[in-house]
């Protein structure tokens, strides 16, 4: 009975969704010519990768069907490679709009990612400032067509900020064990919010425009999901974000389990850092109203995985424990057990439902995928909150 | 072709998985509504058969509170979830 009940923040979602009037799903758009085309940075943000798996960014990057004259591609390495800057150097007579920049070694500095964005937005794009910018993650690897099938959507529609592309992966194990793909968080719910307008940044991949972000003060320092943060910090200011669903970057998925839950750890405590944003001084330029919304969110994630956590470890000890139903009338105790049926039966229809609506991209109760690291990251989570505190 | 501010925009055919999908978003609203008052009516009809069983037991009460742990939506939730005003 508990586990169905996992889906009623799904069950919100789609009910959201359909009192929005939409005929059609995101069309796919390429922008044609060669001609005044919008001008674009492409930042690629970087820290101590490999250089190899950085350089097959670079040159995908640097050949991206779009007319040299209208995009730059930057290197920007917080690590300081001298390889990685000997190699983009060599580069760069193959590619004149390709360039390496560092604003010293930052290995270890926190919100590293979010200092190194604002770093190319504020001191590199003096002199040009370009309408658009790209971030592409050092392992994400993105389609010649990418920039042209992206700011159709960015063009057409005046009150957006961002436009972000699904992220694929090119070395996902088969059958995808730990459904490191997120097909359920791209073809249902981050498409969900795309429909009400409110997509969520995913991090690599994302196109947006630069008056919005500086706008909006950047992009947020508060937390290690930046991309996430920047997000509700542009529907807080009433921007418009979107999600594009085509197959236009591929990146990597950590390769082992370790790996893997050092990934979700780090980004559940980037979300739980959302709970300090109202109290924080530092952060007092932001609208309280949108402060309070993000420290609420913060508050959701971290009851979520607390209570999905106790909740399964004091199951099987309730069912020790003796008597969990009250004794009660027949028909009382027959109406309960004919609405748990119900629900139960309702919900599973809708988890069909909900795969088949995405073309089965997606599987029924996908989005309890992770729900098995609950008991870790709520460690990680009472770690975190408590050496902030201290 | 359309022009878009100005700009060529050529639209390229849908996925078809995409497309087949669509018939299925009104009976998924259905169901999503189905499954949620579901919820709502079991979750009242239990707590008033706690609330007025002849005698209360800790282990009962905990029971309930487990499953409204996952049931429990947060209020912030809703006013965070976009589209819901």
């Amino acid at each position: 009975m508990s586990r169905p009940d996992l889906s009623r923040k799904e069950h919100l979602r789609t009910i959201a969704v359909a009192q929005v009037e939409h005929d059609e799903p995101r069309k796919r758009l390429r922008l044609q010519g060669h001609e005044n085309l919008p001008f674009v940075d492409v930042l690629l943000p970087c820290c101590g990768e490999p250089a190899e798996v950085i350089m097959d960014t670079v040159r995908a990057a640097c050949a991206l069907d779009y007319p040299i004259s209208q995009f730059r591609v930057l290197v920007l390495d917080d690590g300081r490679s001298s390889q990685l800057q000997q190699s983009v150097t060599e580069l760069q007579s193959q590619y004149p709009h390709l360039s390496y920049h560092s604003r010293g070694r930052q290995s270890g500095q926190v919100f590293a990612k979010s200092g190194n964005l604002n770093y190319a937005l504020t001191t590199l794009q003096q002199k040009i400032e370009p309408e658009f910018c790209a971030i592409l993650d050092a392992d994400s690897i993105p389609s010649p067509d990418f920039l042209r099938a992206i700011l159709p959507h960015l063009l057409q529609t005046p009150n957006s900020a961002l436009a972000s592309a699904r992220q694929h992966f090119s070395n996902l194990p088969e059958g995808d064990p730990l459904c490191q793909s997120r097909n359920h968080f791209y073809t249902c719910q981050n498409a969900d919010f795309d429909m009400l307008g409110h997509a969520f940044d995913a991090g690599s991949g994302a196109v947006f425009r630069r008056k919005a972000i500086v706008d909006v003060g950047l992009y947020p320092t508060f937390s290690f999901s930046e991309d996430w943060q920047l997000s509700h910090m542009l529907h807080g200011m009433g921007y418009r974000t979107m999600l594009v669903q085509e197959e236009l970057q591929f990146g990597l998925v950590p390769s082992s389990l370790s790996g893997h839950i050092a990934q979700r750890k780090r980004w559940n405590i980037g979300n739980s850092q959302q709970i300090s944003v109202l109290f924080s001084k530092d952060l007092a330029d932001i609208p309280r109203s949108l402060r309070l919304r993000i420290t609420l969110d913060g508050f959701d994630f971290v009851l979520g995985e607390l209570g999905c956590f106790l909740g399964f470890a004091a199951i099987p000890f309730l069912f020790l424990a003796g008597e969990v139903v009250p004794a009660t009338l027949p028909p009382v105790f027959n109406l309960q057990f004919v609405l748990a049926l119900l629900q139960l039966l309702s919900t599973w229809v809708y988890e069909c439902l909900q795969a088949a609506s995405t073309g089965f991209r997606s599987t029924p109760f996908a989005h309890l995928e992770n729900k098995w690291l609950s008991g870790g990251k709520s460690n990680h989570l009472a770690v975190t909150l408590c050496l902030s505190e201290s | 072709m359309t022009v878009v501010h100005g700009y060529d925009v050529l639209e390229l055919p849908q996925d078809r998985r995409i497309l087949r999908g669509l018939q299925y978003s009104n009976p998924l609203s259905y169901a999503a509504k189905a499954a949620l008052w579901s919820g709502y009516l079991y979750v009242s009809v239990r707590f008033l058969s706690i609330a007025f069983a002849p005698s209360w037991r800790w282990q009962v009460w905990v029971m309930f509170v487990v499953e409204n742990v996952f049931l429990c939506e947060c209020p912030c939730h809703l006013h965070g979830c976009a589209g819901l005003r």
